[in-house]
């Protein structure tokens, strides 16, 4: 994997986390409803698990 | 008993360790990133729904939770980062091999086997957790322990199976890949947590950062018990966020890890853990729980069940449901993969798919036992005071005794198999703790406050208060029992061990 290709895939996966816990906020300044929060949760879990299984290694510590 | 006798069993045992019973080498260490990734990501699991719902429940407040896990879970760290680290750096070897040196092969072995059975049950636990989350979603409802469900139904037992067998079947087929896909969940899982309980606050009257106490007070951790809980406060949140983990810090089981750090002041990472998993998690679960319960109860159900599967469902949707799923999936894992290593040591010609397809069907009915979850701050607390004084005693074998003249690993040097001051320290600290538990709790001991001296028989031990007087006793017995025994055989003058 290229460094541009992992630097990409990185920063799906940190924007899949802000798309999961930012809109709860946006819930309780009532901004959003509960049903967009979770269908945004939804979508964050998808980016994170699309593309951080492919940038974060594995060790062998401990095991 | 002298060693000269040979013994399958312990050489089975060592066999099965051999490979790390050399020192970790000195170009095999590794530095703060590791030991942070790790901590945030092994602390962070199913189990957490559960226990922060369990303090609600009990009735704690608000000022409990806040200052009382602080507290508890600042005391875990300085648990890793002065009694664990420092230890496993120096030595660099596993907690196998240390409890070997001063407690002798056959106490390492009933330490191995009672371990195994229970990291079976602690998987079963977290079976259970996932169990609740697929339940859920094809409408099967979860057994509601508080109103007296004690069994669950069939189709609740089939999902358990179902769910259990795929984690022993994974276990079974290799560790590595699911390890790796831990490693991906797991800087996901806070985030769910936080999410979940963030979205939860206006449900319960929290519409700005400034009413959140206020509604925390009144809503949340209140301070009121429910039905049939008995009361925790401030104290129960310390013992329970330092004992939770205790096997591994003042317990050593952790040298294991930490034999590969750099320094030992990357015991400190365990904070990352600790304030992730057993702070901010509980406090989130909590939140979520108090949400749903709220909830059910506008709807006019009159014994809400908050099961992990349910709380995350209303905080966090169908992530939520995931997210459970896989915390208990992750962490039951590799929990099923050391006890069916553990395990091995008395299956001598089983294959290890055999032995953990046993572990695996150990740990599925004990996921099918509702009272599991309900009662599993208890479990963790017996866990860590039963297997805390063998770490005990590796502390005070390796900074004490030289200060007072005794000969460190002296078990290892004098070839026993059995320590008999380690026994007496190891059992006697925990048959006087659990007695002196048992004695308030359970009908069949209170004959004991009649035979007991009055300062012992007015004393009123709860099990998450028990850490210190545990440690206390368990070195204290253990140490006079160690004079004893090295003023009636000394062990034979070698060059460094006694300084």
């Amino acid at each position: 994997m290229t460094q541009q290709t992992k630097r990409i895939l990185q920063t799906i996966s940190f924007l899949g986390l802000a798309v999961t816990v930012l809109p709860a906020f946006l819930v309780l300044g009532g901004v959003v409803s509960r049903q967009t929060h979770t269908h945004l949760m939804l979508l964050g879990m998808v980016m994170w698990f699309g593309t951080a299984t492919f940038w974060i290694r594995r060790d062998h510590l401990g095991d | 008993m002298s060693a000269g006798e040979k013994s399958t069993l312990v050489e089975r045992l060592d066999a099965l360790y051999e490979y790390d019973r050399e020192p970790v080498a000195a170009d095999k260490l590794y530095g703060w990133r590791t030991f942070i990734a790790m901590f945030s990501s092994e602390h962070i699991a199913g189990t957490e729904f559960v226990l922060g719902t369990l303090l609600v429940l009990h009735g704690v407040t608000a000022f409990d939770v806040f200052v009382g896990l602080a507290v508890g879970n600042l005391l875990a760290v300085l648990s890793w980062a002065l009694m664990c680290a420092p230890v496993a750096v120096r030595e660099r070897l596993t907690i196998y091999w240390q409890i070997r040196k001063i407690a002798g092969p056959y106490l390492t072995v009933v330490y191995s086997g009672l371990f195994a059975l229970i990291l079976c049950l602690l998987a079963g636990s977290m079976v259970n957790v996932s169990t609740t989350a697929v339940s859920l979603t094809v409408g099967i409802p979860s057994p509601n322990y508080a109103a007296g469900e004690t069994v669950p139904s069939v189709p609740w037992i089939l999902v358990a199976v179902g769910v259990g067998s795929v984690i022993a079947v994974l276990a079974v087929l290799g560790f590595e890949r699911l390890a790796h896909f831990a490693k991906v969940v797991a800087p996901w899982m806070p985030f769910v947590f936080l999410a979940g309980a963030v979205a939860s606050l206006p449900s319960l009257g929290v519409t700005s950062v400034g009413k959140f106490w206020a509604v925390a007070n009144e809503k949340i951790w209140t301070g009121v018990p429910q039905e049939g809980q008995i009361p925790y406060g401030f104290w129960h949140c310390v013992g329970l966020a330092w004992l939770c983990n205790i096997a591994q810090h003042m317990g050593m089981g952790d040298v294991t890890i930490f034999r590969y750090a750099r320094k030992w002041q990357m015991g400190f990472s365990s904070a990352f853990g600790m304030f992730i998993g057993h702070y901010m998690a509980w406090i989130c679960s909590g939140i979520m729980c108090a949400a749903f319960v709220h909830a059910q109860r506008a709807a006019g159900v009159a014994e809400p069940n908050p099961t992990p599967g349910n709380i995350a469902m209303l905080g966090a949707g169908y992530a939520g449901i995931v997210c459970v799923v896989l915390a208990g999936w992750t962490t039951a894992n590799p929990t099923l993969y050391r006890a069916g290593l553990a395990f091995q040591v008395a299956t001598p010609n089983w294959r290890r798919w055999a032995v953990t397809l046993v572990a695996g069907v150990i740990m599925v009915i004990t996921a099918c036992i509702p009272a599991v979850l309900a009662y599993l701050d208890r479990i963790v607390a017996y866990y860590g005071l039963f297997f805390m004084p063998l770490g005990a005693f590796i502390f005070i074998d390796f900074w004490v005794f030289p200060r007072l003249g005794l000969a460190r690993n002296y078990a290892e040097r004098k070839r026993l198999m059995v320590s008999w001051p380690a026994a007496v320290g190891w059992f006697g600290s925990f048959g006087i703790c659990f007695l002196l538990y048992a004695k308030d709790q359970y009908a069949s001991f209170t004959w004991l406050n009649d035979r007991l001296p009055s300062f012992l028989a007015n004393y009123r031990a709860d099990l998450f208060l028990q850490v210190l007087p545990a440690w206390i006793i368990a070195v204290t017995l253990y140490t006079l029992c160690c004079l004893v025994q090295q003023k009636l055989s000394p062990a034979s003058a070698v060059k460094g061990d006694l300084a």
